[in-house]
This record gives C-alpha cells, sequence and structure tokens, in this order.
C-alpha cells in the first residue's frame, strides 16, 4: 500500500499553500504520495499536475475541508 | 465529492488580464482629464453630459475593465473553470470594451451621433461576446456554489444594464421605442450599479476574504440568499422604486456590516493595505445605506447638495471603486506569483528565480496609494459640496491613478522578466 507524506495547508493564505505543496512534490522520496489537507479545492494545480506527470484525487472532508492525494500514476 | 481525474481548466495566460488591468487606470486618468474640463458647472446636475461621460469612465472604463480581467483569473482558482478560446474572446472584447468606453465618452462629450452609434456596436460587441462566453461556462459548471449562483446573477444583471443601456444610447440617436422619462435611467443606473457591479463583489467577496486573509466564511444565510434577493429587488425597484429602495438599503447595511465582521475575525492580522480598502468600502457602503434614509425634507433644509448625486459617488468611488483597487493590489503580485510557480511543477529548480511575493509589489506603496485613494474620496465628496473645488479632485485622480499605473507596469515588467529566466535556464539544462 502506498505511503503518504502529510501537509496541512488549512490556515495559509495564496500563493503559500502552492508554495508548501511544490516544496514537498519536490522532497518526495520516490514511491511515496502526497496527502494535503486544505481548504478548498486548488483547482489551477490540477492540469499542472498532469502536465507534470502526477496523478491526484481530491475528496471533500466537510464545509472548507478538502483532502487532496497526489501521486505517481504507475505507483 | 470526489474529484479524481476530472479534467480542469488552468489559469489562461496571464497577458490576458494584464491588458484589462493596465487599461483601467488609463480611463481614470482620462476621466481625471473630464474634470478639469467641466470645471465647476459639472457638479451642478447629474444630467450633465459630461458627469455622463464621467460616470461612464468610472463604470466601464475601470470597474467593469478590470472586473472582466480578473474574472478570467478568478474562475479557474475558485471554481475550476474557465472561457473557452481565453486568447480570441479576451483579445476582441478587450479590444471593442475600448473603443466602446472611448466613443461612449466623446459621444455624451461632443454630442456627435457617429460617435453614439459606434458605442452601441463595440459595447453591445464586447459585453455580449464576454457574457456569452461567461455564461457558456456558468451554465455548464457542475457545483451550485453561492459564489457560482451569485456570479449568475452579476451576469444576468449585466445584461439588463446592456439591453437599457442601448435603448437609451438609441432614444439619444432619436429611436424613441419607449417613452422617454429619467425613470428608465434610474433603472438602467440601479442593475448597472448594484446589479452588475455591487452582486459581483458580494459573490467575490464570500471567496476572496475567507482564502486571501483567512477568515472564517459568511454566513449561510448571507451566502444564500443576500444576492438573490438583492436581484429579485431590482425587478420590484421596476415597478416599485418606493417599495424596493428601502429595502436595497437594508440589505446593503447588512452586508456591509457582516462584511466588517468577516474581515475582523480573520486569522492573519499582519498588516495589509487590501484589508484597509475592504474596511473603507464597507463603512462607505453603511454611511451610503444609512443616508439613504434620511427624509428628503430634512435634507433639503439641512444638506445644499443633491442626495442622489452624494449616494452614487460613495457608492461607486467609495464603495466599489476602493474594492476593486484593494483587490488588484491583491491579486496583481498573486497572479504573477503563481503563475510563475506554477512553471516550478516541471522543474522545481525554476523556484530560485522567483522572489518574494512582496517584491511583486511594495507594500509602502499600496500603502500610499491607499492614503491617496482616502484624499481623493474625501475631495469628490468636497466638491459636491464646493463644486469650485472641482481641482482638486481631478489632482487627486491624476496622482493616484498615474500611481497605479506605475505600481502595475513595474509588477507586470518584473513577472516578464522572471518569466524569461525561467524559460532561458530551462533551455540550457
Amino acid at each position: 500500500m502506498m505511503q503518504f507524506t502529510e501537509i496541512d495547508v488549512r490556515e495559509l493564505a495564496p500563493p503559500e499553500p502552492m508554495t508548501v505543496i511544490l516544496s514537498a512534490l519536490s522532497n518526495l522520496p520516490t514511491g511515496k504520495g502526497l496527502q494535503v489537507h486544505h481548504s478548498r479545492q486548488p483547482f489551477h494545480l490540477y492540469d499542472k499536475l498532469i502536465a507534470a506527470g502526477w496523478d491526484y484525487q481530491c475528496e471533500k472532508v466537510d464545509e472548507n475541508y478538502f483532502l487532496l492525494l497526489i501521486f505517481r500514476p504507475q505507483d | 465529492m470526489n474529484l479524481s481525474g476530472l479534467s480542469f481548466n488552468g489559469l489562461p495566460p496571464i497577458d490576458l488580464p494584464f491588458r484589462f488591468f493596465l487599461s483601467a487606470p488609463i480611463f481614470m486618468l482620462v476621466c481625471a482629464g473630464l474634470v478639469f474640463m467641466g470645471g465647476e458647472s459639472l457638479w451642478l446636475s447629474r444630467w450633465h453630459p459630461l458627469l455622463l461621460a464621467l460616470t461612464h469612465g468610472f463604470t466601464l472604463g475601470f470597474l467593469t475593465m478590470v472586473m472582466f480581467g480578473a474574472l478570467l483569473q478568478l474562475l479557474p482558482v475558485i471554481a475550476g473553470i474557465s472561457i473557452p478560446n481565453p486568447r480570441v474572446i479576451a483579445s476582441i472584447s478587450h479590444a471593442s470594451l475600448v473603443l466602446g468606453t472611448v466613443n461612449i465618452i466623446l459621444g455624451f462629450v461632443y454630442g456627435k451621433d457617429w460617435m453614439l452609434y459606434s458605442a452601441i456596436i463595440c459595447l453591445a460587441f464586447s459585453l455580449g461576446l464576454y457574457l456569452l462566453a461567461l455564461s457558456w461556462v456558468l451554465i455548464k459548471r457542475m457545483s451550485q456554489g453561492d459564489s457560482i449562483r451569485g456570479f449568475r446573477l452579476a451576469i444576468s444583471a449585466l445584461l439588463i444594464t446592456l439591453l437599457l443601456g442601448l435603448i437609451l444610447l438609441a432614444r439619444n440617436l432619436g429611436f424613441e421605442w419607449i417613452p422617454a422619462n429619467k425613470i428608465l435611467t434610474n433603472i438602467h443606473a440601479l442593475w448597472g450599479l448594484v446589479g452588475w457591479a455591487g452582486l459581483l463583489i458580494i459573490a467575490v467577496s464570500f471567496q476572496v476574504i475567507p482564502m486571501f486573509h483567512v477568515a472564517p466564511s459568511f454566513p449561510k444565510l448571507i451566502t444564500r440568499c443576500l444576492a438573490l434577493v438583492i436581484f429579485l429587488l431590482l425587478f420590484v425597484f421596476m415597478l416599485a422604486p418606493a417599495i424596493a429602495m428601502p429595502i436595497l438599503s437594508l440589505c446593503h447595511a447588512v452586508f456591509a456590516l457582516v462584511l466588517l465582521y468577516v474581515i475582523r475575525q480573520r486569522k492573519r492580522k499582519i498588516p495589509d493595505t487590501s484589508v484597509r480598502y475592504w474596511q473603507l468600502a464597507a463603512i462607505s457602503l453603511l454611511l451610503a445605506s444609512l443616508l439613504y434614509f434620511i427624509p428628503n425634507s430634512l435634507w433639503m433644509s439641512y444638506l445644499p447638495i443633491d442626495k442622489n448625486l452624494l449616494l452614487a459617488a460613495l457608492f461607486i468611488y467609495a464603495y466599489l471603486m476602493s474594492i476593486i483597487q484593494g483587490m488588484l493590489l491583491k491579486i496583481l503580485p498573486f497572479l504573477s506569483y503563481t503563475h510563475l510557480q506554477q512553471r516550478c511543477l516541471v522543474d522545481f529548480s525554476a523556484m530560485q528565480f522567483i522572489p518574494h511575493m512582496h517584491e511583486f509589489l511594495n507594500k509602502k506603496h499600496s500603502q500610499w496609494l491607499f492614503r491617496i485613494h482616502l484624499i481623493s474620496s474625501f475631495f469628490l465628496i468636497l466638491v459636491l459640496f464646493q463644486p469650485a473645488l472641482y481641482w482638486l479632485f481631478g489632482l487627486a485622480l491624476l496622482l493616484e491613478f498615474s500611481g497605479l499605473l506605475i505600481i502595475m507596469i513595474k509588477t507586470m515588467s518584473l513577472y516578464f522578466k522572471i518569466n524569461k529566466k525561467i524559460s532561458l535556464s530551462a533551455e540550457k539544462t
């Protein structure tokens, strides 16, 4: 089962969540995914993630609380 | 809601919103020219042709111009949607909006028929095309979020404003489709200011305040009902203005109070000029809403100015313009940073070229701009009492919007410089 590194960006104002996500992705060990606790859907990130070879899943947990999983498709 | 693998439209190229943003302060400089040209007499009646030109310079040249540019970028960020063929649609609607606004201003100033004909064609084309493109995505959008619903209402209000405006312009050219009276102008103005600009700002605030300032969400009752109630009241106004206006004023007073409350509850209490703009806007809106309730008889005895003119000045300049300018100062560096940052997904090493977000817009510059905006708002109100002081307002406009233009050019230049640096670095590796 894939392991995920967890980050919480719910209390950050734009563009900090994106900076934290990018930095976490760049430091992610091979085979690991990233789990992001977010206050909204980072829509504008999605097509760039796909373009960069990542895949994602986003689930609404609650009002203003989204769980985003980012991983490599082959993993 | 699971959105795995769905395709979302990304941000449109940054030069598209930039061209709308850059045009806006230029129109305000034209407005400053109108203030000097009109002199003292401009402020004596709301029907003065130069005042009509000035109002359309503010509302089409600045407010609509910035809102069109901002929507191009805000929709992908907050709703994951983007208009189709953004380059074609934004380029055409921007060019025709610029031409239409120039023509409507010149048409009012010089009274030439061909200018008004040209304004009708350009504005109908520009707004019509943009509305069509936005309606396309807003109808398709799966989410029924409160902001999306607010956008739909604002867009519908813009369509109604446009149609009424075209009828009014056609009447100026001798086509009397509807009996001439000033009520139609009031309806047009209210749909434009309260419907299009007001509803859009309300809908945007539901997203932008919690997102950028880490503030709590607006109360559910407000986000679900306020925009719809205002929209319905605008229809009631067309038949029974005496019933609709007090309720509309009350709705806006409630919004202003809730806005102040939500801003106060924000978690990020760091000094932020855009927060000051929102607060100034909320206080001005509250003031305008309360002033409306002063009975006309009392007003005429104690205040020697046109009540509608004062309320319009507070609503357009101190409320709408404040928010739009505050948002510009927030989204200009944010967009520049975000666009560059997205390039780092492919190559993280490019992050080294991106400066801190504050370097895109110097905090001190935005603080100065806010101070000048406070002064220009005060001078506008002062001019209504003392029209001979029109030159003070004209000078403040010149200073404020030259400053905004310079700030924008600096931010955009830095963006293009860094973008080029990242491209060159990518070519080398």
